[in-house]
């Protein structure tokens, strides 16, 4: 397993090095993969620049240990001509996203009071996985403290999710974005 | 029960969100512009993007939400100024067939997403992984339809014909599918 964990991670980093488009598989039934340019890689974890049905669709921080496969542009060409032709170059996050542990990346996100989307999936998919769109209001240790706004746009009461469970951040998508314009206003962070 | 709940949706113009029966995408959301005996016509949005239209069979969907987060949706895309829209040109709804003969008519490109014919399935695949074809209609007999289809190489074949019992949806008109057909290599390399 480490070795197939170093070997993705490999495999990401010739990617980031090169700035290559990559198509990333990964475990889980729900989002079984991600498109677009890998930003930075460390132990564990993967910031990518992604991207849906030639859509710019902000930045995702993954585990790589979720990871199956990388497809780099040489296997892509079709698709990474066509996002040449389209001008969809890598671009850096808004913030800077040190992504060295999940909790790390979540305090980022704090300090510059960034909305996310966390999620925790899994192997079973559907109502098994976790999705939360909120405020990060608090890092400990083991927990991230989300106040989320539920799907009709009113922000509800703050919960702890273990770090050791999220799968995936989500920053600065557009979906994100534009939710939130529409959503009740943000209440006084504590 | 649902077939009356989408003309219902259809008459008050309401952004509702389906939920899909075994599909790995759960939710279709949109406008319902179309309902007939089995199958109805929706155009589509994801994540506050127009994404063409969609027809799939009624029997595909186990409910029809229209809620807050319904009602938040449809404030945001007429917010963003995103208004709703029927097809380019009518489409039939009694049948596949039917739709299939529209889109031919207009001389549309289209996706066409069908079970797997257990006689040609890969030992290795899913035998509930749709096939997925991208494309303009060759050939529409009765029983089959042949698509000259563009691969993921961005180059043009003629694949065996689908059986129009196996279709499991259609679309037209789909960000992808434009920006695919827009990079591809020219239809007359068929």
């Amino acid at each position: 397993m480490g070795d197939d964990v170093a070997m993705i991670r490999a495999a990401l980093d010739a990617a980031r090095a090169a700035g290559s488009l990559a198509l990333l598989r990964r475990v889980f039934p729900g989002e079984p993969r991600v498109n677009g340019y890998v930003l930075a890689v460390s132990e564990r974890l993967a910031l990518v620049h992604q991207f849906h049905d030639f859509l710019d669709d902000g930045w995702t921080v993954l585990r790589i240990a979720d990871i199956e496969e990388v497809v780099t542009e040489e296997a892509r060409g079709f698709f990474a001509r066509a996002f040449r032709e389209r001008g969809l170059a890598p671009r850096l996050p808004p913030l800077e996203v040190p992504i060295a542990t999940m909790a790390e990346a979540l305090r980022a996100l704090r300090r510059e009071e960034q909305p996310v989307i966390v999620e925790c999936e899994t192997a079973e998919g559907g109502d098994a996985d976790r999705y939360d769109l909120g405020a990060v209001c608090d890092v400990t240790d083991l927990h991230v403290h989300l106040r989320p706004v539920d799907g009709a746009g009113h922000w509800v009461p703050v919960e702890a999710i273990a770090l050791g469970r999220i799968t995936r951040l989500h920053v600065a998508t557009p979906y994100l974005t534009t939710f939130l314009r529409y959503a009740d206003p943000p209440p006084e962070m504590s | 029960m649902i077939g009356a709940e989408l003309a219902a949706a259809q008459a008050a113009g309401a952004f509702v969100q389906l939920v899909r029966r075994g599909r790995a995408e759960r939710y279709t959301n949109g406008f319902v512009h179309g309902v007939g005996a089995d199958l109805v016509l929706v155009h589509q949005f994801h994540n506050f993007i127009d994404d063409g239209w969609i027809i799939l069979p009624i029997a595909d969907v186990a409910a029809v939400e229209r809620g807050e987060r319904e009602a938040l949706f449809e404030r945001a895309l007429r917010g963003e100024q995103i208004a709703t829209a029927p097809p380019p040109f009518p489409i039939a709804l009694s049948s596949f067939a039917a739709v299939l003969r529209s889109i031919e008519a207009a001389a549309a490109p289209l996706i066409v997403e069908s079970l797997p014919d257990p006689a040609d399935l890969d030992p290795d695949a899913d035998p509930d992984d749709p096939d997925f074809y991208l494309g303009v209609i060759a050939v529409l007999g009765d029983a089959h339809l042949t698509l000259d289809e563009v691969g993921t190489d961005g180059e043009w074949s003629t694949p065996e014909p689908i059986a129009l019992s196996r279709i499991l949806q259609v679309q037209l008109g789909t960000h992808y599918l434009r920006t695919f057909l827009a990079h591809a290599a020219p239809a007359t390399a068929t």
